[in-house]
Formats: structure tokens, C-alpha cells, sequence
């Protein structure tokens, strides 16, 4: 570790907050990214590289990382880990076909050191889909009741309606700043 | 430009005879600290930090496009750009400073307070993990290149050079 990296831990502000956005391909993660910066939604094509943003929300100052999901690009998704505060997972409640594939993947990252700190929201996303699945669900396909290292939740939303994507916004930041900032 | 110049202040005056070993001890590595500072102020703002960095936009400048998604290349390259900033901040603070040791000034920066670090040098050394602060650097230097920079020719008029005139 160089100096400019001790030295940016100690000056890392307080009430900003870094989190990483991941999930398969197609599971909506740059939608949810630009509803909440109020961008367009309609002309969205699948990432490739990765989007950063930077929301403003209740005094606190969220530096979002939204990384592509695809198959090929799941190895690079390890660069982005570093200070991660709050990991927002997103998955296509209604493709049913790649829930295990999902609950793998999650589960893999899980395991990944430089996350053990982080708080995790899972995003139940595309609810405004006919057929999607519902939380309880979710949560036994996904196996989320095994998770017992990380500060979890998920919460049920639609990136196309903004249906519930602030409460999982703030559900993450009151678990986020209970834990880091009441120590200082 | 010459070399940056910077010295660690000694902390005992050889001439200073009623300096009390108490204020010694609680000085000393105050002072280092800020002579570091004030050398780390000089090396990042010399010429030769430019030409550093110049090079290091000059070999990638090609990879970017002003795009607002991003190529996973683009973290490569920034993890690059701030361990070549480190390993030649390092290197200059060795030259200037005998005795001096990366460890030393990451000991003292860890015994800071969040208040100590604050002040203009500060600014500008946390604008080198700034991803944002880097690309746009990284597509100015581009524009330049490619003769998209500022356009005076709107603004300025070029004549021939009239020899008849004189």
C-alpha cells in the first residue's frame, strides 16, 4: 500500500460512501444507475465497461460503481472491490432460467475478503414483469438465508417504474453509517 | 527549473543552548513531517513532475473516448498513473531527503487526525485517486492532441506579413 493510499483512507470524508453495483447481465443495474440520476431509461445498451455516478442523498455523498454483468467480464469485477461500503446486488426477478447461476455468483462474492466489510441490498428488480418472482421467492432460490457474513436485505423494485428504489437506497445507507460512522 | 530543494529542518540547534529535551521530542517529528509535506508541495508542482506525467499521457491517451461509460481498460491505466505518481514522489523525496524512508512518512501520516490533513497540498494529492479528476485530464491532454483544444481563430485575426507595410 503507497502513501496516497493511506493517506486517501484518512481523508475519505465522512457521509460519503462507496458502493458497487454488480449482478448478471441484463439484471437492470445501469437502469436503476440512471432512475436515480434522472437520466433517460429507454436507450440503454448492455455494458461493457463500467458506469460511475455520484448521488447526492440526505447529506450523504454515494459514489455508485455499476460494473457489466456479462459472462465474460465477471473476472474484472474484483479490480472495482477496494473500500466498498455497500454492495447493491441486482437480479432479473423474472428470469427464472438464471437464478441459479445468480445465487452462484452472488454467493462467490461473498466470499471475497476485500468485501466483508460491506452491507449488502439485493434488488429484487423487474416486479412490473408479469411471472416475476416475489421476495420469499427470491430468497429461497437465491439462498439468501445461508448469507450470515454480511449485513443483508432484499427489497422488491422495478428500475422502470422507480417502484422502491429509494427505500432500498436508504435502508442501505442507515445499515452503511450505523457501522462506520458511530465509531468515530 | 532546478532540482527541488528541500531540507529536513534539524530539530535540535546545535546553537541553541536552552532547548529543553522536552521540546525536542514533541517537535521533532512535527517538523519532519511538514518538511515532508512542503517537499512532497515542490516535487508535484516542478517541471519535471509534468514532464512525468506528460509521458504517461502521452503513451495512453489513444485508449480513452470522451464516452460517459467507461472501458474496464480505464482502471488499468489509473492504477498505472497513481503508482507512477508514488514510485517518482518516492524517488524525489529520497534524493532530497537523506535518511528518508516511504515507511517513515506512512507512520506519521497514520498518527494524523482527519483535521491535520487539511490545506491545499492536501487538495491537490486527492486529486490523484479521483478516477473522474484522471479521465478528464486523460481527454484534455487528447483534445489537445488532436487539435480540439481552444479555437482562436475566431478571436484572433492572422494576416499575411506585409513587407511593403514597414
Amino acid at each position: 500500500m503507497g502513501f496516497l493510499t493511506v493517506l486517501k483512507k484518512m481523508k475519505q470524508k465522512e457521509k460519503e460512501m462507496r458502493i458497487l453495483i454488480l449482478g448478471l447481465d441484463n439484471a437492470g443495474k445501469t437502469t436503476i444507475l440512471k432512475r436515480f440520476n434522472g437520466e433517460p431509461i429507454d436507450t440503454i445498451s448492455p455494458t461493457l465497461g463500467f458506469n460511475i455516478k455520484t448521488l447526492e442523498h440526505r447529506g450523504f455523498k454515494l459514489n455508485m460503481w455499476d460494473v457489466g454483468g456479462q459472462k465474460s467480464l465477471r473476472s474484472y469485477w474484483r479490480n472495482y472491490f477496494e473500500c466498498t461500503d455497500g454492495l447493491i446486488w441486482v437480479v432479473d426477478s423474472a428470469d427464472k432460467r438464471r437464478l441459479e447461476d445468480c445465487m452462484k455468483e452472488l454467493h462467490a462474492l461473498l466470499l471475497e475478503e476485500r468485501l466483508a466489510g460491506a452491507t449488502l441490498l439485493i434488488f429484487a428488480n423487474k416486479q412490473d414483469l408479469p411471472g416475476a418472482y416475489n421476495i420469499d421467492q427470491l430468497k429461497e432460490s437465491l439462498e439468501l438465508d445461508k448469507i450470515k457474513t454480511h449485513h443483508w436485505k432484499i427489497i422488491s423494485c422495478s428500475a422502470v417504474t422507480g417502484e422502491n428504489l429509494l427505500e432500498g437506497i436508504d435502508w442501505l445507507i442507515n445499515d452503511i453509517a450505523a457501522r462506520i460512522f458511530t465509531l468515530d | 527549473m532546478a532540482a527541488t530543494k528541500c531540507e529536513m529542518t534539524k530539530s535540535v540547534d546545535q546553537n541553541e543552548h536552552e532547548i529543553s529535551f522536552f521540546s525536542v521530542d514533541t517537535e521533532g517529528p512535527e517538523k519532519s513531517f511538514a518538511d515532508i509535506v512542503g517537499c512532497i508541495e515542490n516535487i508535484i508542482i516542478s517541471d519535471k513532475f509534468m514532464r512525468v506525467q506528460n509521458t504517461f499521457l502521452e503513451t495512453y491517451y489513444r485508449e480513452f473516448v470522451r464516452d460517459d461509460e467507461n472501458k474496464l481498460i480505464y482502471t488499468d491505466i489509473f492504477k498505472k498513473y497513481l503508482e507512477t505518481v508514488e514510485r517518482f514522489i518516492e524517488q524525489e523525496l529520497v534524493k532530497e531527503i537523506p535518511g528518508f524512508e516511504m515507511q517513515i512518512l506512512e507512520n506519521l501520516l497514520k498518527n494524523k487526525s482527519k483535521k491535520e490533513l487539511d490545506g491545499e497540498i492536501f487538495e491537490m494529492l486527492s486529486t490523484f485517486w479521483n478516477f473522474s479528476t484522471f479521465k478528464e485530464m486523460i481527454l484534455d491532454y487528447k483534445n489537445m492532441k488532436e487539435g480540439k483544444g481552444i479555437d482562436f481563430s475566431k478571436d484572433i485575426l492572422v494576416t499575411k506579413y506585409d513587407l511593403d507595410g514597414i
